[in-house]
């Protein structure tokens, strides 16, 4: 430290030993960091927790990108070339030529050893109670595919041997173990369509991704999976390998030429490649997703470290101030706090990283509840993350202590000559002019983009970016609102609380900054979650809205897998009994208009469809839907056509047609830019698209609709049957999902400012040591003592929460409101929710208050009233 | 409390058998030994001090620095426990007394004053005032605060701040708040060790004045024989025992009792 640096340069001092300088530097250096570790512990902590985020979320990406690429290692070795079909084909329900005349051409291609054909898609195996075993993911069914000894490479047999025809089939041993099955069992699967009753005649192990990831595979001849996958004849992948000394360009050049329309050639190398980035990029945008909120619990993080260090730098006024006096320059006072700073990010960061391998457990339980199945695996721990936590830890707590550090440096020697230090009560004005300038700016960003008629998502941008401005001048303004907030909030309760409610206001706008920063870390995280929940609740609303009004069917049929349903499947539904109007829906892409693009048209049946979709026509209507189109006004306005006219379109076989406009409707979430007949969609798809089938029961039949769905469906367990109740539900719960999970991640930003409320308040209460003794010396006893803590604590917290949850709820309000060009979204303000916020705020401030109220009432009368 | 006091003479010191209930005494302590640490480091801080503080009376407790007088004092307030003997203030026995009823024997019954820092920087002088009646949940009674208040001559700087207040007015607010609340004794640590000597003057006076014109029963301890002259009997502490009394002290007197503990310790 500086204390003998300094000292050294006095002339009267005995001889200077120079080279001690450095280590008595450090060694001063520590010892403060000794003698303050109650109070730095706790700032520790704050960054100890946003450090932890940040190494959990490297950890988990690179743990779950090491499991991805484990499980997919094998998956395609040996391949040299694959043909497949193309994304665009898959996008247009095409399914090419992949067949035995196209595997014939590749095997007498020179220089081919082999040609693998490959089908897969959803099958589960069905449990003996009817039920499906596994989840939802990963429960695939493949093409066995042997070779000329009758073996398929990929699978290896444990027991009996590989599908030979329709009525058998090979299952995996884990999948068998669950169900009790052995080979000679007759068992059930079921694809995309009806339950299949078959012959279990082998179990197997095998490197397949899926299967590593927790899956189940059932193994279908070539034919069957053909037929369940694509279409009878037709393969879902040819796979080619070749004869050693062949290269796979080479083959490359020559497999082209064969490749039927709507089917692509890569070579093994790209196959692998592109499925290493995938997974790279997959984990990546998670982990970039993730990264983001772990900067938010930082920023948070670092109010709590300013503040821990702005009140260590005010109790140790008198030291700075002697340093100087000695000789110290301001340079080297503001080094030795930035030492400090640094040696506390070091070791924070140290243990920031090792606590955030715990969170990536924890992160990847928080995934797994939502139901993301994340594959299990060892924790895979990077160089990379090491050194992001300590540079982070590093960083966040000496940008933090900077403005601190150059507060104690601006310490005047004369101050170690001052009995008592009067606190340096700096004017707010400037920080107020500032903070309101940015309010201003942020408002005319929000208010400016909020007025435009036709709004783009970079709009909706500019009003987040105009909020964030607005924020960060609250964030600056929130020491001048404190007193007056903060007196406001105390009033009921210093009124309620007698002495200690009174005392506690009074200390609570004591140093409205101190207040004000710690007040600002809760609000940071309540912005954002009442944001959020405002453009949950919107959403929610919208949903329900869209559901209640724009479907009219009563149920909907469709897979668990949310796969195109086998064409019996749909029959069975419209002819089940209690029926009045049922419909398939489609859904693909049609180029519609002269500029070839595509969008996205939804297929519904020309007769009955519009008696189960609900549009809200402006022009014209349903009845010459049976031979016309519907559009939505805005995009029908866009290129403008008008009903009775009509539009060229090109459909995804390739064949064009000129289709009159039925109608125009108002834009709705549910039927997208298009409405078209099955009767003239279905004709040019390569499949039954149907993903779902839309139901309207006939009046009487209410009741027992569900069951009379089912029983036509022989209780298909691969079926989901929902009512419109249900489909609420369901995208209900999938909005509270994200919210949670929004919520949780938000979660460590309002814990870290916790920790600063349990950090401030901690701090005060050994500033007050003197006080608190006076006060019990005179008679207050420890219970009001404690809750004097806690009632400062709350009125603290509540303050937070309001400007918070206010902000947020404005934020989102207006951010909603931007959305409206898109949606037809009405900003909803769940209030029930923000005054929970506000309760759990007050709890929140109780909660934080528990230790230093403890320690406050504990003082010992004498022992507080002699504290130098 | 205060229908005991009004049934005294403002200078009775009348001698009734009971110990512990006579009315004359304020405070009183029988075989007070106070000792800190254990075995090697073990200092009596006290050993079986016998004292009783004369109701009405402003007593001076002096002896050189490290004699007890704290201790002593601290002792008597209830502030800290003892190691031997019992202390009763007005007749109450606190060396039994838990912390609870501790705290509410000295919110109801004594009065502070410290050497420093006795006011809560964020009451104004009028609201470190009625502190301890705020925190007894009493109203407080106005005649008799404004009578307090005229006493310390602070009328016009009540409602201020103590930031804004010097020193001397700090404890002169002290001292006004150990009055308000009516104690039946008011202990003052060294309450002018941190004035100057006009400061600590006004501060004596108003002490001497709220014993003699208020019947107040005043503590105080001090380095001072200065200060010590304002006292109606001053009580000496060597090594944590009474060596001496004296009353109508005059500093010269003190001050020649003082000079002979310093040419004992040099002996
Ligand atoms: N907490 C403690 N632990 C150990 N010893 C103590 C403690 N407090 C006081 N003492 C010792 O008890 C003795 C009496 O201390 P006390 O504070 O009562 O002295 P004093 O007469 O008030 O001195 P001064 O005039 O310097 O204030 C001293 O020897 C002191 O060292
Ligand atoms: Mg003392």
């Amino acid at each position: 430290m500086p204390a003998n640096g300094g000292a050294a340069r006095a002339p009267p001092r005995p001889p200077p030993t120079p080279s001690r300088t450095e280590p008595t530097m450090w060694k001063t250096t520590l010892r403060n960091l000794v003698a303050y570790r109650l109070r730095l512990a706790l700032t520790a902590v704050a960054i100890v927790f946003g450090v932890a985020f940040v190494s959990g979320v490297l950890t988990l990406s690179s743990t779950l990108s090491k499991a991805y690429k484990d499980a997919a290692a094998t998956d395609y070795e040996g391949v040299s070339v694959a043909v497949r079909p193309t994304g665009d084909a898959k996008k247009a329900n095409q399914i090419p030529a992949l067949d035995e005349a196209l595997t014939a051409k590749l095997r007498a291609l020179p220089g081919v050893a082999s040609v693998r054909a490959t089908s897969s898609g959803f099958t589960a195996v069905v449990d003996r109670d009817g039920e499906r075993l596994g989840g939802r993911r990963n429960v695939v069914g493949a093409t066995f595919s042997p070779g000329k000894d009758g073996q398929d490479p990929k699978y290896r047999f444990e027991t009996g041997r590989g599908p030979a025809n329709a009525q058998e089939v090979a299952i995996d041993k884990r999948v068998a173990e669950d169900g009790g099955y052995k080979v000679g069992d007759r068992i059930r699967v079921v694809a995309n369509g009806p339950v299949r009753d078959v012959l279990l005649v082998g179990t197997f192990t095998t490197d397949d991704a899926q299967y590593k990831l927790g899956g189940s595979i059932t193994l279908f001849d070539r034919a069957t999976a053909q037929q369940l996958f694509n279409q009878p004849g037709r393969d879902g992948e040819l796979s080619v390998r070749t004869l050693p000394g062949t290269g796979e360009e080479a083959l490359l050049a020559e497999v082209r030429p064969l490749v039927p329309r709507g089917a692509e050639a890569v070579t093994g190398t790209k196959l692998r490649d592109d499925q290493a980035k995938d997974i790279e990029r997959d984990t990546k945008s998670l982990s970039m997703t993730l990264l983001a909120f772990a900067g938010i619990a930082l920023f948070v993080g670092t109010f709590i470290i300013a503040n821990t260090f702005t009140m260590l730098v005010a109790q140790r006024t008198r030291e700075f101030a002697l340093l100087r006096a000695v000789g110290a320059t301001r340079t080297q006072v503001t080094r030795s706090v930035l030492v400090e700073a640094t040696l506390l990010g070091v070791l924070s960061g140290t243990a920031g990283f090792v606590l955030g391998l715990g969170l990536c457990q924890g992160l990847r339980a928080v995934f797994n509840a939502a139901g993301a199945e994340l594959p299990s695996g060892p924790l895979v721990i990077t160089p990379n993350a090491v050194i992001a936590s300590l540079v982070v830890g590093v960083l966040v707590t000496v940008v933090a202590a900077w403005l601190p550090a150059r507060r104690a440096a601006s310490i005047p020697p004369v101050a170690a000559l001052r009995s008592d230090v009067p606190p340096t009560a700096k004017s707010l004005r400037r920080r107020n002019l500032s903070g309101a300038f940015m309010v201003g700016l942020g408002a005319v960003i929000c208010y400016g983009y909020g007025q435009l008629k036709d709004k783009t998502s970079g709009d909706v941008l500019m009003i987040l970016l105009g909020g964030a401005v607005a924020l960060t001048g609250v964030i600056m303004l929130v020491p001048m609102l404190a007193t007056p907030v903060v007196r406001a909030v105390g009033l009921p309760l210093a009124r309620g609380f007698g002495i200690s409610g009174k005392l506690a206001r009074e200390n609570a706008v004591r140093n409205p900054r101190r207040t004000a920063a710690t007040a600002s870390a809760l609000m940071i995280g309540l912005v954002l979650v009442s944001m959020l929940s405002v453009f949950g609740a919107s959403l929610k609303q919208e949903l329900d809205r869209v559901a209640l009004r724009g479907i009219t069917a009563d149920y909907g049929v469709s897979l668990v897998s949310n796969q195109p349903m086998d064409p019996a499947m749909v029959d069975a539904v419209l002819k089940a009994p209690g029926v009045q109007a049922a419909s398939p829906l489609l859904s693909t892409e049609v180029a519609m208009g002269t500029g070839g693009t595509t969008t996205e048209v939804t297929g519904v049946d020309g007769r009955t469809g519009m008696q189960l979709l609900h549009a809200d026509f402006t022009e014209g209507g349903p009845e010459g839907f049976a031979a016309g189109i519907l559009l939505d006004q805005k995009f029908a306005k866009d290129h403008g056509w008008k009903v009775g006219g009509t539009v060229p379109v090109t459909y995804p076989d390739g064949q064009t047609a000129s289709v009159t406009v039925a109608g125009l409707y108002e834009t709705s979430l549910l039927l997208g830019n298009a409405l078209m007949p099955n009767q003239l969609l279905q004709p040019h798809l390569d499949r039954a698209t149907a993903t779902d089938v839309l139901v309207k029961s006939a009046p009487g039949a209410g009741g027992s609709m569900r069951d009379n769905l089912k029983n036509a469906l022989n209780r298909n367990p691969a079926v989901k049957i929902m009512s419109k109740d249900d489909y609420r539900k369901e995208l209900g719960g999938i909005i509270d999902l994200m919210l949670n999970l929004l919520y949780a991640l938000l979660g460590m930003a309002i814990v870290i400012a916790v920790i600063g409320i349990v950090n401030t308040l901690a701090m005060s209460v050994f500033e007050r040591t003197r006080e608190i003794g006076m006060l019990r010396a005179i008679g207050m006893d420890r219970r009001r003592i404690r809750s004097m803590i806690r009632i400062e604590a709350v009125m603290i917290s509540v303050f937070g929460a309001l400007l918070g949850t206010g902000i947020g709820l404005g934020v989102g309000v207006l951010g909603v409101k931007a959305l409206k060009g898109s949606t037809q979204m009405t900003p909803t303000v769940p209030w029930e929710r923000m005054g929970l916020f506000l309760v759990l705020a007050a709890l929140v401030g109780m909660l934080a208050a528990a230790w230093p109220a403890r320690r406050a009432a504990r003082m010992e009368v004498l022992g507080a009233i002699k504290a130098e | 409390m205060n229908e005991y006091r009004e049934q005294t003479p403002p200078n009775g010191s009348a001698a009734v058998p009971e110990p512990p209930a006579r009315p004359g005494v304020a405070a009183r302590a029988a075989q007070l030994t106070k000792a800190y640490g254990e075995g090697e480091t073990r200092v009596v801080a006290l050993d079986a001090v016998d004292i009783d503080i004369p109701r009405g009376r402003l007593t001076a407790i002096m002896g050189p620095s490290g004699s007890g007088k704290s201790t002593l004092m601290h002792c008597l307030a209830g502030l800290d426990s003892v190691t031997h003997g019992r202390v009763w203030i007005a007749g109450t026995e606190i060396t039994q007394l838990k912390d609870k009823d501790l705290t509410k024997l000295r919110r109801d019954r004594i009065g502070f004053v410290f050497q420093a820092f006795n006011l809560l920087p964020t009451l104004t002088a009028l609201e470190n005032i009625t502190l301890p009646m705020d925190i007894a949940g009493h109203k407080p009674d106005p005649e008799w605060v404004e009578q307090v208040v005229a006493a310390v001559g602070l009328k016009d700087r009540l409602h201020h701040r103590p930031a804004e207040l010097s020193g001397g007015q700090q404890q002169r607010v002290a001292c006004a708040r150990a009055l308000a609340a009516r104690p039946d004794i008011i202990f003052a640590d060294e309450p002018t060790g941190n004035l100057d000597s006009r400061s600590g003057a006004e501060v004596l006076t108003f002490l001497r004045r709220s014993v003699d014109v208020l019947g107040q029963t005043v503590v105080m301890v001090t380095h001072d024989p200065g200060a010590a002259s304002y006292a109606h009997h001053v009580v000496f502490l060597a090594d944590g025992r009474i060596v001496d009394e004296m009353d109508a002290p005059t500093p010269d007197r003190v001050l020649e009792r003082m000079k002979r503990f310093d040419a004992v310790r040099t002996t």
